[in-house]
């Protein structure tokens, strides 16, 4: 059952990163698609696209070896994971500084919380709660736990 | 009262040290070898009736000489001839440690081996059976635990007991019939000098000559011995004859260790689930870029409200002192343009610089910074440098004076050397406010892609630069990576806060000192002759500008540019303002673009030119300074200097020359 949940879960989020990634890149290269791609919270941004398609890969590399029960499935999930889980808090830190020096040192422009909701973070969510809940013996062994 | 000597051998981090100071208590000193800079430690222990030097090494993975530390470990062996060598091994990667144990063992050095971290080994399940290794290995073993002093006492007696043994045998690994052969040959010829062979085992040097090991052929030199050796090594390519040796010790290794160590195969840890992930061939280095993009992202992105904030500081200070209306006016100018402007210049980017040093802590203690170094070995060794060349350059883009000293790392000479020239073509984050204000004015469409340009343009320059210094000035072959993999840890925030503050402050001290300094300077020359307008061209800078322009005419720059690009040698961050105030615009971005702009000297060949130019034409006074400390040589930071001036000056000058072709004049 929870073979079957990761072998499910690394390929959903494998393409969720790919769709949301691609959308960033081809969005950035196509100015048409910038706006319908803003309405769903996805910037332009080639490097941010870039780097979801690197974590998504990670997934589709797990999705892959789980499937076929190759060795290294899991190692591949949990890293996935955990980079998922690093790019969130670097998007929303990123962001949190964007606000803050908005906020203190603006002009009055206004600065609206919901923009820390871009794919980089929302996306991070699951993984960060698979992490914990499959995760906690892998990462206590890092930490020395 | 008899004395020996002890010399302390094995990989790094086995706890050599921990030993040594066990063993010696507060008596040791720090000692420096003739030539070298890379220390050994010794000191002095007592037992019965034996008094016993102790000699640390320096730790080493092979006796290979590659490094200084190899160099200096394996020398004193061979050189100093220690009346035992201790080789300490860690028991809980006990596998790794053996192939220095072959080595070791091929010297024919009277030999005892400390199984250190036995404890560690022990609660891991590793059961490692010593008297099968002084079966199979001849080496006499002790277990020890450095950290609580255990064994240690053992080792001493053990050791003193194997100094009063003899005779010691070379303990011979096979390496095939054709290797055999040459060995022979060659040790034959060795032998044929005496001198030569009483000084080094014959069959222990003839390995080293056939494993191409440069320093053991310098220990050929000058022997009657050197002519029939060196034909006979000409016969033999030394690269394969290393890997072949090399994998016929690890067979003996492989061979060996199910019968001295019944539990070594350990199962994965988390650190091996991750490294296949991390250094997986297809994907390690996507994951290392999206790593440097994240740690980019937070460098610049939460830096911001900081240096808005000191931004709004010093001009709350300026403003101050304007609105005092105190006198004199050339002193309220030396306190506001000089004191206060040129510290700003700097402190505004401290939090960049220490940002960028945290995330860099954070990826070096978790033990990432090694593996990016494997996983860019093989495109660093296409161009020559080892991947070890990789962590400064990534560390140039943030500032080129901590990366400078991040090649200590570095053991090989010449792979330094070439990692620090190279080093200032990466792109700092100094140059950026030159490289924003020039495409945002004259590339406005396509602003990040200039920047972009110019950051691949810096990379491609550093690697060609690096090829062609391997080609010329600075042959040779770059060190095979041979690094350890650290376990993964999870960094704590204190401990690499204060790795970032150790960085950092040397930077507000050194860096800090001399570029307020020059920000000094550069109010003096825009100031006086007292009485003139401040950066006009009746001032110092003026007349140096004006001397300075038929140097830079043939680019397109005018003596603006020219005393800009002077006042830039002090620090990249002056070029902004230099050409804020010598425009009568002040700091202000939007004002200065539009004066550039309005500028008829100035069109986009030229500003591309001039950003080009600032990218590659010299570190800044901190880089050089500390070019000067790292190389230790005047030659090679002229040289350094010299040569990213005349890379800078012909780029330009294609660009200036070749654009308008290319473009059609526009």
């Amino acid at each position: 059952m929870t073979s079957t949940l990761k072998t499910t879960f690394a390929a959903v989020f494998g393409i969720l990163y790919w769709l949301s990634g691609l959308t960033m890149i081809l969005s950035a290269l196509v100015p048409a698609l910038a706006e319908p791609a803003g309405q769903f919270m996805i910037p332009a941004d080639p490097a941010a696209g870039f780097v979801l398609c690197v974590v998504g890969t990670v997934f589709l590399f797990a999705y892959r070896r789980l499937t076929a029960g190759t060795a290294g499935g899991q190692a591949y999930l949990y890293v996935a994971m955990g980079l998922s889980l690093i790019f969130g808090i670097v998007a929303l830190l990123s962001m949190l500084a964007v606000g803050a020096d908005l906020i203190l040192f603006g002009d009055g422009e206004p600065w609206d919380p919901a923009q820390v909701l871009i794919p980089m973070v929302w996306l991070a969510l699951l993984p960060a709660i698979g992490l914990y809940a499959w995760g906690r013996e892998f990462v206590g062994n890092i930490t020395g736990t | 009262m008899k004395t020996i000597r002890i010399a302390l051998a094995g990989n790094p981090n086995v706890g050599k040290s921990t030993i040594f100071n066990a063993l010696t208590g507060s008596r040791q000193h720090v000692g420096n070898w003739p030539g070298v800079t890379v220390e050994k430690k010794s000191g002095y222990a007592r037992i019965g009736d034996h008094e016993i030097e102790i000699v640390d090494l320096p730790g080493t993975y092979s006796l290979t000489a590659y490094s200084v530390d190899e160099v200096v470990a394996r020398d004193y062996i061979i050189e100093e001839k220690p009346d035992v060598v201790v080789h300490v091994v860690d028991a809980t990667n006990f596998e790794r440690n053996l192939y220095l144990t072959t080595q070791l063992m091929e010297l024919g050095v009277p030999l005892v081996m400390a199984l250190n971290m036995s404890d560690m080994a022990e609660k891991s399940g590793t059961v490692i059976n010593r008297s099968s290794i002084k079966k199979y290995f001849e080496i006499p073993v002790v277990r020890t635990i450095g950290s609580k002093g255990e064994g240690l006492n053992e080792l001493l007696r053990c050791a003193i007991n194997e100094s009063e043994t003899s005779p010691h045998h070379e303990h011979a690994i096979g390496y095939g019939d054709a290797i055999e052969s040459s060995i022979s040959g060659i040790g034959t010829a060795i032998s044929s000098d005496p001198a030569l062979a009483a000084r080094y085992p014959p069959r222990w040097l003839a390995i080293r000559l056939l494993e191409g090991d440069g320093n053991a052929k310098e220990k050929l030199r000058g022997s009657s011995a050197e002519h029939k050796v060196l034909s006979l090594l000409e016969q033999c390519d030394p690269d394969q004859v290393e890997a072949e040796m090399a994998d016929r010790r690890y067979e003996v290794i492989a061979a060996l260790l199910p019968q001295v160590c019944t539990t070594c195969v350990k199962e994965m840890s988390s650190s091996d689930i991750i490294d296949q992930v991390i250094t997986n061939r297809y994907l390690g280095i996507p994951i290392f870029l999206a790593l440097m993009w994240g740690a980019f992202q937070l460098t610049f992105a939460v830096a911001t409200p900081f240096m808005t904030a000191i931004d709004e500081l010093f001009a709350y200070c300026a403003a101050a002192l304007a609105g005092s209306g105190a006198e004199p006016a050339w002193l309220m100018s030396l306190l506001g343009d000089g004191i206060i402007g040129g510290l700003g210049s700097v402190i505004i980017f401290l939090p960049n610089i220490f940002i960028l040093l945290f995330l860099l802590s954070l990826l070096e203690d978790s033990g990432y910074l090694a593996r990016a170094a494997f996983v860019m070995d093989r495109l660093m060794y296409a161009i020559g440098l080892p991947g070890k060349s990789f962590i400064p350059m990534l560390i140039g883009f943030g500032c080129n004076v901590p990366a400078i000293m991040a090649t200590r790392t570095i053991e090989d000479k010449n792979d330094r050397l070439i990692t620090i020239l190279i080093n200032p073509f990466m792109s700092c984050g100094a140059r950026l406010p030159v490289f924003v204000l020039l495409a945002g004015a004259f590339f406005p469409a396509n602003a990040g892609n200039v920047v972009f340009v110019l950051y691949v343009i810096g990379i491609v320059v550093a690697i060609a630069s690096a090829w062609l210094f391997r080609k010329t000035i600075l042959p040779g072959k770059p060190a095979p990576f041979l690094m350890e993999m650290p376990p993964y840890r999870l960094p704590t925030f204190f401990t690499s806060v204060r790795h970032m503050w150790d960085r950092g402050y040397m930077y507000i001290r050194k860096a800090g000192g001399i570029i307020l300094a020059g920000a000094l300077i550069v109010w003096f020359l825009a100031t006086f002759p007292y009485g003139v307008e401040y950066g006009s061209a009746e001032s110092y800078a003026g007349m140096l500008g004006h001397l300075l322009q038929p140097l830079v005419a043939p680019l397109g720059f005018d003596w603006k540019i020219a005393v800009a690009l002077l006042f830039g040698f002090i620090a990249k961050e002056i070029v902004v303002g230099s050409l804020g105030a010598l425009y009568g615009t002040g700091e202000d971005e939007g004002t200065l673009s539009a004066a550039l702009l309005a500028d008829p000297s100035f069109g986009a060949v030229t500003a591309f030119a001039l950003m080009v130019f600032v990218l590659l034409y010299m570190p800044c006074v901190a880089a050089i300074a500390v070019i000067k400390k790292e190389t230790g040589s005047w030659k090679w930071t002229i040289f350094s200097v010299g040569y990213g001036i005349a890379v800078a000056y012909i780029l330009a000058l294609v660009i200036v020359h070749a654009a308008p072709v290319l473009t059609g004049g526009i």
